[in-house]
């Protein structure tokens, strides 16, 4: 492996070795389109493309109804056993909330 | 019937006649060609009454007599019969008739056979091979005939001689063939033989052989016969040509005449045109006459562009000659003129030049025809003059040069004499075929027929080609070679990669795993396909990525700046590749700023968060370090393959750096483990925190390939000192990583342990027992699995050893340790064996405590042990096997009952029993 991709630190350098540490841990995705994925993550690069494992995907719509004039949120959960997510739509990356 | 594909008709001998001094010669002939004995027995009576050959009586037989009238070749291909000989075609009544008619000498009409025989004599005097009009000519015909000399000389002779030689070439290809075996055979040594040396069978086959000859003789006579026929035919239909030639003469005179009417018309009207369009063209500049494209000297130009050059010149050309036509200025084909009267022009051009080439054709032909008609009269003076002998031994005549201006006049006859101009049309494509090729095409292009339109010429291949084959693409030719090669390469050169692993890792394992899954003899764990390196690669892609890359490398020799400044410029200029993008942002590395303080003391076992990311980092620091290593592992194995043929010490030379390097982040693998830090029992260990992850499980097995043996049993002693402090030995244990634990660390330790001595595996197992009990450690499956590696490891040994047939001491010290610390073992077991076993245990549970049991069955020393080991288990195994559906539980139980040299269906009969 070049020594480019993976510079041999003994401490975190740049905020995107924190996304290093967590490989092959569960993560939570925050992303656009009020999408969230919670799952464990395998593989990443530098503009934050993930490939993400066993992954719990929840959305979030706001539905508004004109009749009433109400809006109502509604969540929609879909599952992946393996998800490529390209990484333009990544807000954020975390490990998961200790609920 | 025939013989060998001869025609065995001949003109019948009247039977009545034969004398008998000839019924002697066809005796005497009979002797001497060894038929007498085995005559070749022949349906035709005339064929066996034959008198022929050199023996044959020369007074008796009528010179007048045309013997080949009838039944040679020539005459049959003068009558159309040249075509399979067979009976059919001449029967003997027939023949009888033509004998009559063809005969006897007509002074005036010359018979095919003397034809024949002039052409024959002609070709023998001149020695040529062709015919010619002007030799004939000049030729002294009228030289008599030497009769004498050819007295001996058959006609059949000469004949199949000519033919051997390929002098009459109307022969089918199968006589020619013939003939040329029976002349081979002929010649061959074994007719020269001696007759007295030969034995009675070379006797025989040389009487074959002079049978063989004799029918070949037959053949050719009649052949001869047949040709004077054909060529009587010939000449009657010679004189129906001349009539009609004659006819076309007039047509001829009168086409002249309308065409000259014709040519004289279209003068004026061009005249008139010409002069209008020269009015306009002095008002307006002359449009540029299209020039052949510059042929750039530096390109290298292939057919296509040749030709589109050729095609422009031939244009200009066409435009500025105007010779085929007769005095009649062509308008230069440019924008002022419609379309339509180009158009129209162009092709009373084609007809006008189609015309002219069938005017010409037609005019040589009857040349061609005048000249056959007198020579035919030539030769019809001549013959009355000189006597010809008609005979097997007949003079031959040459008459050969005739024959080819008959022969090619005969598909002249055969088509329809229809004396329109369809004949001459016929031989419009015979033309067009030839000029067909593409290297003629400028030529084509010039003497073309259809003109000189280049939209018509550029689409005509297209449309007049009915082969698919024929067509060319449009677009063919726009790249030369190197261009195609220099884009291949450009798109060859982005997917060479110095180190495939690091560009395209994900994809290469892929592959890996694929090929060891489909080989699936040794299943290699990913690791180990990882640190195979493939060696040469036979695909054709990475074939020429290997061309590529040498020529990129060749590149990579010059200096190559990543920026590129030039004096006076601002700034500097980044050259941009596939691999160095533009960078946007400089970023300058600070040095680290941030210490961390070292937290030894931990009070509460509860993992903080720093700890948590600390050993998250230590184990991507490992993954890094053990990444390196194992492509360094690959390069040089690698380096290993390619140089197998260099000498060793170049080698080691090398690897001295390399080794280094391996040895520097073997270190760094080590201090990063922290296995060596020594830490108090009570205080968490960073290593056993490092095992807490499952990517640090993972990287165990391939962390160990590289430890040295020190370090792998140091690793083993903190192990297992620290035991208990696993997460997977915990009680709330995931199976998910205890499986993951017992897959993965366990394996490679048992390798590691197949080369220790016992005394390292009694140390362990002393280490084990004394530290935890035997309660708590039956209960924990990786504990037992330590246990069992032990136990079988220990009994692989220990018969190894007392098989030897000399135990040093030190050794049988081990042993005895070894027996010892198995009592302790069993006894500790003793009445809990049972216990072992979970209460809500699946299956799977049980496999581990199986497998300890088994164990310890292998290992009793004695058989009390075993007894009581028996005895105790003996009602699970019962219950396992009660459970028919149970596989797994059989496989289970069958692991421990194989221990003791039994099988699970044994003790089914004991049960029920």
């Amino acid at each position: 492996m070049a020594d480019q991709e993976q510079p041999i630190t003994n401490s975190v350098e740049e905020p995107l070795d924190l996304v290093r540490l967590s490989l092959d841990e569960c993560i939570y995705v925050k992303m656009r389109g009020d999408r969230e994925l919670k799952g464990r993550l395998h593989a990443y690069d530098q503009h934050l493309n993930m490939v993400l494992g066993d992954v719990e995907e929840n959305i979030t719509v706001v539905e508004f109804n004109e009749e009433t004039n109400e809006e109502y949120i509604r969540k929609i959960q879909r599952a992946h056993d393996m998800l490529f997510v390209r990484g333009d739509g990544v807000i954020l990356v975390s490990p998961p909330r200790r609920n | 019937m025939s013989f060998f594909g001869f025609d065995t008709s001949l003109p019948p001998m009247d039977k009545l006649e034969l004398s008998k001094e000839e019924k002697n010669n066809v005796a005497q002939d009979l002797d001497t060609f060894g038929l007498k004995d085995n005559p070749i027995l022949d349906d035709d009576e005339e064929l066996n009454n034959e008198t022929f050959g050199a023996s044959a009586d020369i007074d008796k037989i009528d010179r007048n007599f045309d013997f080949t009238a009838g039944n040679s070749l020539f005459e049959k291909q003068m009558q159309g019969q040249d075509k399979g000989l067979t009976n059919k075609t001449l029967s003997s009544s027939s023949s009888i008739e033509r004998e009559k008619t063809y005969g006897i000498q007509n002074s005036n009409v010359k018979s095919a056979s003397d034809m024949l025989n002039e052409r024959i004599w002609n070709q023998y005097n001149t020695g040529k091979n062709g015919y010619s009009d002007e030799v004939k000519n000049n030729e002294n015909i009228n030289t008599s005939f030497d009769y004498n000399k050819y007295k001996n000389v058959s006609l059949s002779q000469i004949e199949s001689q000519m033919r051997l030689e390929n002098q009459m070439a109307n022969f089918s290809p199968l006589q020619i063939q013939q003939n040329m075996q029976m002349a081979n055979y002929v010649n061959s040594p074994k007719v020269a033989m001696d007759p007295n040396q030969m034995t009675p069978q070379q006797q025989q086959f040389q009487q074959l052989q002079q049978q063989l000859q004799q029918q070949q003789q037959l053949q050719q006579l009649q052949k001869h016969l047949q040709q004077q026929q054909q060529q009587q035919l010939q000449y009657q239909q010679l004189q129906q040509q001349l009539q009609q030639q004659q006819h076309l003469q007039q047509q001829l005179q009168q086409q002249q005449l309308q065409q000259q009417q014709l040519q004289q018309q279209q003068l004026q009207q061009l005249q008139q045109q010409l002069q209008q369009v020269r009015f306009v063209n002095e008002i307006e500049q002359h449009p540029p006459v299209p020039q052949p494209p510059k042929i750039d000297q530096h390109r290298v130009l292939n057919l296509e562009d040749l030709e589109a050059s050729f095609r422009a010149q031939s244009l200009s050309n066409n435009m500025q000659n105007q010779v085929n036509t007769p005095p009649m200025p062509v308008p230069f084909p440019n924008d002022n003129m419609s379309l339509q009267t180009f158009l129209a022009l162009q092709q009373q051009q084609q007809q006008q030049q189609l015309q002219q080439q069938q005017l010409h054709q037609q005019l040589q032909q009857q040349q061609q025809l005048q000249q056959q008609l007198q020579q035919q009269q030539q030769q019809a003076q001549q013959q009355t003059q000189p006597q010809q002998p008609q005979q097997p031994q007949q003079p031959q005549q040459p008459q050969q040069p005739q024959q080819p201006q008959i022969f090619q006049q005969k598909p002249f006859q055969q088509k329809s004499l229809n004396q329109d101009n369809q004949q001459f049309q016929n031989r419009m494509p015979n033309q067009k075929q030839s000029f067909n090729n593409r290297y003629n095409r400028q030529y084509q292009n010039n003497n073309s027929n259809s003109g000189n339109n280049y939209y018509y010429q550029k689409n005509r291949e297209q449309r007049n080609s009915s082969d698919f084959e024929k067509k060319e693409d449009e677009y063919s030719g726009l790249m030369t070679r190197k261009e195609k090669e220099l884009i291949a390469k450009i798109q060859i050169s982005q997917l060479i990669t110095d180190d495939p692993y690091s560009d395209d890792f994900y994809y290469q394992m892929f592959t890996e795993k694929k090929n060891n899954d489909k080989q699936g003899e040794t299943k290699l764990n990913w690791q180990q396909t990882y640190l195979m390196k493939q060696g040469k690669s036979g695909n054709l892609s990475s074939q020429m990525q290997q061309q590529v890359q040498h020529l990129i490398d060749g590149r990579k020799q010059k200096p190559k700046n990543t920026q590129f400044s030039l004096e006076g410029a601002l700034g500097k200029i980044a050259l941009n590749s596939v691999r160095n993008p533009k960078q946007l942002l400089q970023v300058n590395k600070d040095k680290d700023n941030t210490k961390k303080v070292a937290i030894n003391t931990l009070t509460q076992p509860q993992v903080t968060r720093l700890v948590h990311y600390r050993t998250l980092a230590s184990i991507e620091n490992v993954y890094t370090y053990i990444l390196q290593l194992e492509q360094k592992e690959r390069q040089k194995n690698l380096n290993k393959e390619q140089n197998s043929d260099n000498e060793d010490e170049h080698n080691e030379e090398e690897t001295e750096e390399e080794k280094r390097e391996r040895e520097d982040l073997i270190n760094k693998i080590w201090n990063e483990l922290k296995i060596k830090d020594e830490i108090p029992l009570d205080k968490p260990h960073p290593f056993i925190h490092f095992l807490s992850y499952s990517k640090g499980k993972k990287v165990i097995p391939r962390v160990l390939h590289f430890l040295s043996k020190e370090q792998s049993l140091a690793f083993l002693n903190l192990l297992l000192l620290r035991l208990n402090r696993l997460d997977v030995c915990a009680d709330n244990a995931d199976p998910v990583e205890v499986d993951l634990f017992i897959n993965s660390v366990v394996p490679p330790l048992v390798n590691f342990l197949s080369e220790m001595p016992l005394c390292v595996i009694n140390g362990c197992f002393g280490i084990l027992l004394k530290c935890y009990n035997m309660a708590w450690m039956g209960k924990c499956k990786v504990a037992l699995a330590i246990l069992t590696v032990f136990l079988s490891r220990a009994e692989i040994l220990r018969q190894d050893i007392s098989s030897e047939p000399v135990i040093a001491p030190n050794i049988q010290k081990d042993l005895q340790q070894w027996s010892e610390l198995y009592d302790h073992l069993f006894n500790l077991l003793r009445n809990n064996f049972v216990s072992l076993f979970s209460e809500n245990g699946s299956d799977q549970d049980d496999v581990c405590v199986w497998q300890f049991l088994a164990a310890i069955a292998i290992s009793a020393q004695s058989i009390e042990y075993q007894k009581s080991l028996v005895m105790e288990v003996r009602e699970k195994v019962f219950e396992t096997i009660k459970n028919v559906e149970n596989e797994q539980g059989l496989v289970n139980v069958n692991l421990f009952l194989h221990a003791l040299g039994i099988d699970a269906s044994q003790i089914e009969l004991e049960s029920s029993v």
